[in-house]
Order: structure tokens, then sequence, then C-alpha cells
């Protein structure tokens, strides 16, 4: 390709690896004294329609530039290599610092929130590096693809796709709301709240008909008697109850279950006093078990996992060793709700689970989290509602990128050689 | 299928890929050497598929687990390499690894959990983790590549051109793992990308293999920088999978993998 020739006009026109250096430095000065002097980003300056105003800006400028100045010197140095490694290598500098420090509102030392790596992706240098990376790659799509040529498909799904999915997603991260909605059974909610606490009114109310949750087997663990220690999770000290008749041995002690009872409540009878199954809130998963110690010495006796409203129970084995149970695992969880929309007269009913999340109007609606001291008998339910306008956009890129990937396996074939066109 | 068996599965596997990999050095019929790698694969590939079905999950979710699908995925793209380029030392790094993977599995024995907690359950689980670990798989054979052309220089500019092509196949399979796990965020999370430490790490790793793909492009005859470019990107990697785990940092990830 014409890579040759462009290469040495590059380097006779003195614009390469320096250069881009240069430029590097000088925007994260330029970052660090707006940083130092404004501190972080305004989210609210780049809100709808300021981000579709610039991002349509920077587009704009992009192709302009390209059409007008291909010719020139300045702009083969923008679309070529050496500002492509350097400005990948500027956005992956910052993410590494990003990736080291703790991304929170405050942290000491001070000079790191003067620099604002606690908070990167609103940081002016981040930005200015976005910005650079989206100026290289944007000028490399252009020149790759005017003329265009179908076999430059695949570097055009690359970066095309990389670019959109860049451009939305930085631009579109100001219109992204993400807004919690704690829901009590039988109670219409209307309100959200955000991160920081600011109640928000909808035009769409949940009510909570029915929190739902599945969970494990339950499992019994040693615990110190002492030190209420579990002995370590990692090596085999857990044996998970699935039936009546669940054997297995933990550290030298041969358990034999007798009966496992998932619901089950203590029945104080001064004579009999046991566990029973029951059918009510708070009964604990509970199982009766036959212990044969290191020595032979046989001990039996009701081991319960207990739940907010019942004590656990535990078997003393020795002085260092106690069978317990772990408290359930979840296995998977939902809100069954009602959603209102009055501006539809609608009413409909709708499950959300964790990773089946339901669409709303403009909202995605998804299961986050419960009351978790009450486990399975929990009454409220904490749903999220997210909007992103933009996800679209960035979708388009992303599948233009799987596209791109399976591209790149084509180019596994001896005859293209790494010199050519990659 | 459980833990107990492990050492002795993966002391068979290994023992069949260190034969196969004796027998390439030796120049034995390529026949046997394939067949010996093969059995090991097969071996050890069943049981992690009679470990899926007794767990009743996918066996990733652990970084044991996770090792796993690495010690079965790197003699098998040793072989393929072996089976394209004819270098024994490609096998011996790759059985190499694979026993080191294993013996850190039998030296660090995992409880057998059951438990797959609900944001786990999805159909992109598998895909996600499975194209991840075969991007890790083929892109420590590039490691490996570069470590052998800073080792023998001279033999650096054919070297690369192998690196080339592991490096795209990696990197396809590294953006694929790295796309697939957006797509998932967005349906278990709330949002395609959040900045979680594990995701900053996937997206550094990428970048890395992004400047050596561009570099090679443009300096194809600058061989020790872009072989330090590799090899230093499988650093940057290895903190992904498993440095992140010690990162003050990376507390708060949704990829811890503990129990």
């Amino acid at each position: 390709m014409e890579n040759k020739k462009q290469k040495r006009k590059l380097w006779t026109g003195a614009l390469g690896y320096a250069e881009a250096w240069v430029t590097v430095a000088g925007l994260w000065l330029i970052g660090a004294a707006l940083q130092f002097m404004n501190g972080p980003f305004p989210d609210v300056a780049m809100m709808w329609p300021a981000n579709i105003i610039a991002g349509s800006v920077l587009v704009a400028a992009i192709v302009l530039l390209y059409f007008f100045n291909r010719k020139k010197a300045w702009v083969k140095w923008l679309a070529g290599v050496p500002v492509a490694i350097v400005s990948l290598s500027f956005f992956g500098l910052l993410s590494v610092i990003m990736a080291l420090t703790p991304q929170q509102a405050h942290l000491d030392p001070h000079w790191i929130m003067d620099l604002g790596w606690n908070q990167m992706t609103s940081s002016y240098p981040f930005i200015l590096s976005y910005f650079f990376l989206l100026v290289s790659l944007g000028f490399a799509t252009m020149k790759r693809c005017f003329p265009w040529r179908n076999k430059n498909w695949g570097f055009f799904a690359n970066h095309a796709g990389l670019w959109i999915a860049l451009w939305a997603a930085g631009f579109g991260a100001y219109d992204v709301q993400r807004l919690s909605m704690d829901l009590y059974t039988g109670q219409p909610e209307w309100r959200a709240y955000d991160a920081k606490g600011q109640i928000y009114e909808l035009d769409l109310a949940l009510e909570l008909k029915a929190f739902i949750m599945e969970e494990y087997d339950p499992k019994l663990m040693m615990v110190h008697p002492k030190t209420g220690q579990i002995y370590d999770a990692a090596a085999q000290y857990f044996l998970t109850v699935e039936n009546d008749s669940t054997a297995g041995n933990m550290m030298g002690f041969d358990i034999q279950v007798k009966r496992l009872m998932p619901a089950a409540a203590y029945v104080a009878d001064a004579s009999n006093a046991r566990y029973e199954e029951v059918n009510q809130i708070g009964a604990a998963a509970t199982v009766y078990a036959e212990v044969t110690k290191p020595n032979g010495e046989k001990v039996e006796g009701w081991v319960s996992a207990g739940s907010f409203a019942a004590s656990p129970a535990w078997l003393m084995l020795d002085s260092t060793h106690t069978l317990a149970m772990a408290p359930p695992d979840p296995k998977r969880y939902a809100s069954e709700v009602k959603i209102f929309r009055p501006e539809e007269e609608t009413s409909e009913e709708a499950l959300i689970e964790v990773n089946h999340p339901i669409k709303v109007g403009d909202w995605k609606i998804y299961q986050l989290s419960y009351d978790a001291e009450k486990g399975k008998w929990s009454n409220l339910s904490v749903v999220e509602l997210v909007r992103d306008p933009w996800l679209w956009v960035v979708y388009i890129g992303v599948f233009m990128m799987i596209a791109g990937a399976v591209y790149l396996f084509t180019l596994n074939k001896d005859k293209v050689e790494p010199s050519k066109q990659a | 299928m459980s833990w107990a068996i492990f050492p002795y599965i993966g002391m068979i596997s290994g023992a069949l890929w260190t034969t196969g990999t004796f027998g390439a050095f030796k120049k034995w019929d390529d026949k046997v050497v394939n067949v010996l790698f093969f059995l090991g694969i097969l071996l050890f590939g069943g049981f992690i598929a009679a470990m899926w079905m007794h767990l009743d999950r996918p066996p990733m979710r652990t970084l044991g687990e996770t090792r796993l699908w690495y010690s079965l995925f790197i003699p098998l793209i040793g072989l393929l390499g072996y089976r394209r380029w004819k270098y024994f030392w490609l096998l011996a790094y790759a059985c190499g690894m694979s026993v080191m993977f294993i013996s850190i599995n039998v030296m660090n024995p995992e409880a057998m959990n059951k438990a797959l907690m609900p944001a786990l359950r999805s159909v992109w689980f598998v895909p996600h983790v499975i194209v991840y670990l075969f991007a890790y798989a083929i892109l420590s054979a590039s490691s490996v590549v570069a470590i052998q052309g800073l080792i023998q220089p001279k033999k650096s500019l054919s070297l690369l051109k192998m690196g080339d092509h592991l490096v795209y196949v990696g990197t396809a399979f590294l953006t694929l793992g790295l796309l697939f796990g957006a797509l998932w965020a967005k349906e278990a999370w709330g949002h395609y990308w959040t900045w979680d430490p594990k995701e900053t790490w996937a997206f550094i790793t990428w970048l890395a293999y992004m400047i050596y793909i561009h570099y090679r492009h443009f300096h194809p005859k600058k061989e020790s920088a872009a072989l330090w470019t590799l090899a230093i990107a499988f650093i940057v990697l290895l903190i992904c999978w498993f440095g992140i785990n010690y990162l003050p940092s990376a507390a708060s990830s949704v990829h811890t993998y503990t129990s």
C-alpha cells in the first residue's frame, strides 16, 4: 500500500511520535490545570442537549477537517498509527491510574483529589484523553473509508464501531438516569431516589404483590465455639444437606443426617423439646444429625440455621468444634409487581428478576436487593429504574465491533503479511 | 465427580501431555504425539463435563474453576499451534503451563459448592467466560512466542509473524468476551459499563493488545520493541485475571471470585 510513502512523508514532515507525546503531555498539563482550578468536571454541563451539540460538533469537525485538509501533513499525522498508539497509551495510562486508585468522592492524601484521580471519569485529563482518542480514531476511520473499498469492511467495522460506541457511551453518560425504588408489599410506590438521595416522582407506579426467593440446599459447617469463627471455607469443611440421609466427613467428624426439614420451628415442650416442620414466617432449615467423633464417641442433636425470627441451634462436638448451619444461599429472587401508568390508564402485572429486567416506557426496571436480614420473608424489594436514551447508538457500535472481531479471525491466513493492511 | 479425584485426573493428563512433548522432542511419529495430547485433553475435558453435571451449574465461578478451563485450553492451543508451525517448544510451554495450573489447583483445594449467585444465572455466563478463557490461553501462547523471540533474537521475525496470528485470534476472542460482558452487564446490573475494577483492567488489557497490533502494522521490522510489548501485554492480562484480587481498589468489584 501507500504506507511506505506516507511514512517517509510523515517523518520528513517531522510529525510522528515525538509530536504525539508532546501533544499528550500538553493535554495532561491543561487538564491538570483545569482540574486544579475547577475540581471535577460538572456533569450537569454536558446534559442533554449540550452533549448532542458537542458530539455533533465533534463529528462535523472531523469530517470537514478531513475533507478540506486530507493532503495536509497534520491530518495525515492525526490519522496515522503513531497518534493511534500514543492516544491509546495515554488513555490506557489514565485507566491504569484509575484501576489502582479507589474511586470514591473523598480520598487521602489530598493531592490525589487535586489531580482528580479518585474520580477519574469526571476529571479533565481523562476527558481530554478521551477526546484525543476520538480524534485519532475518527481521522483514521475517515482515511481508510474514503475512497471506499469493500475489502476494508473489517477495518471499518472495528474502527467505526469502536468510535460510535465510545462516542455514544461518553457523551451519552450524562443522560443516563439510575433511580432506586423501595417497594413494600401491597403499597403502590411512584417515588424513586438517585445515588445522592434526591427524590423523584415518576409517571409510573409499582406495587409489590409478592417477593419470591428460592434457596439452595442448606449447608452444615464447622465453627469454633469460643471465637465463633467458621473453619476455612475454601477447604472442604462444608457439607451440603440434600436429603434425609446425607452423610459426610468434616475435619475428622463423621456426620450422618437423620432428618432434614427445610422449614422448621422449635417446640419448647419440657419433656420433648424438638423441632417440627411448620409453614410460618421465620421457619428455618433444620437437621437432626448424628456425629461420630474421631475418638469414636457419638453425639446427636438439632442443628438449625435460625432466621430473623428464630435463634440458630448449634451442636457442640468438643471444645474446639461446633456443628452449625450456614445461612441459606439465595438461588433466585424476584418481585411480582403490578405496574400502574396513569397516563395510559393501564395496569399490568410483571415479574422482575435478577438478569431479567422488564421494560416499562423508557425505563428498564431491575431487581436490585431486598431486606437481607429477613431473606425470603422480606416484605421489601428494592428495584432499580434505568433510562439511557443513547443505548441504541452504543449497541450499533458494539454490534459493529462484534462483526469486526469476526473479521480478525479471517486475518489469520498466512498470505496476510503483517506489513500489509491489518 | 468431585475435586477429590482431580489430582489423579490432573496427573494422568499431565503425564500424557509431558510424554507427547517428549515425543515431539525425540521426533516420534507425529500421530503418536497427536494421540497422546488428544487423550489428555479428552480425559481432562471429560472431568470438567462430569463436574459440570455434578455441580448442576457451569464450573466457572471460582478462580480454581477458571484455572481448570485454562489447563484444558492451553494444551489444545499448543497442539493446534504445533500441528501448524511444528515448533516443539510450543508444546513444551503449553504442557508446562497446564501442569503448573493443575498443580496450583491441587495445592489449593476448593470446597464443592453448588451455589451460584443469582447474578451469574444468565445465558451470558457460559459464552462470556469460555470466550475469555480461550482468549487468555491463546494470548499466553503469544506471550510464550514473545519470550522465545527475546531468547532467540535471530528467529524473532518469523516468531513475530506467528505471534501476530495468535494475537489476532486471541484479541478477537478478547473483544468478544469484553462485548459479551458489556451486553450481560446491561441485563444484570443496569449498565453496560461501570468502570468496575475488573472491567477497567479488562479494558487496559484490550488496549495493550491494540497497541501491539498497531505497532506491528506500522513497524514490522522493529522486533525487539514488539516482543516486549507482547510480553508486557500478557502481564497486564495476568493482573486482570488474578492480580486484581490483591488490589485494594478492587475490593468492591462484582468479579471477586470468592465463595
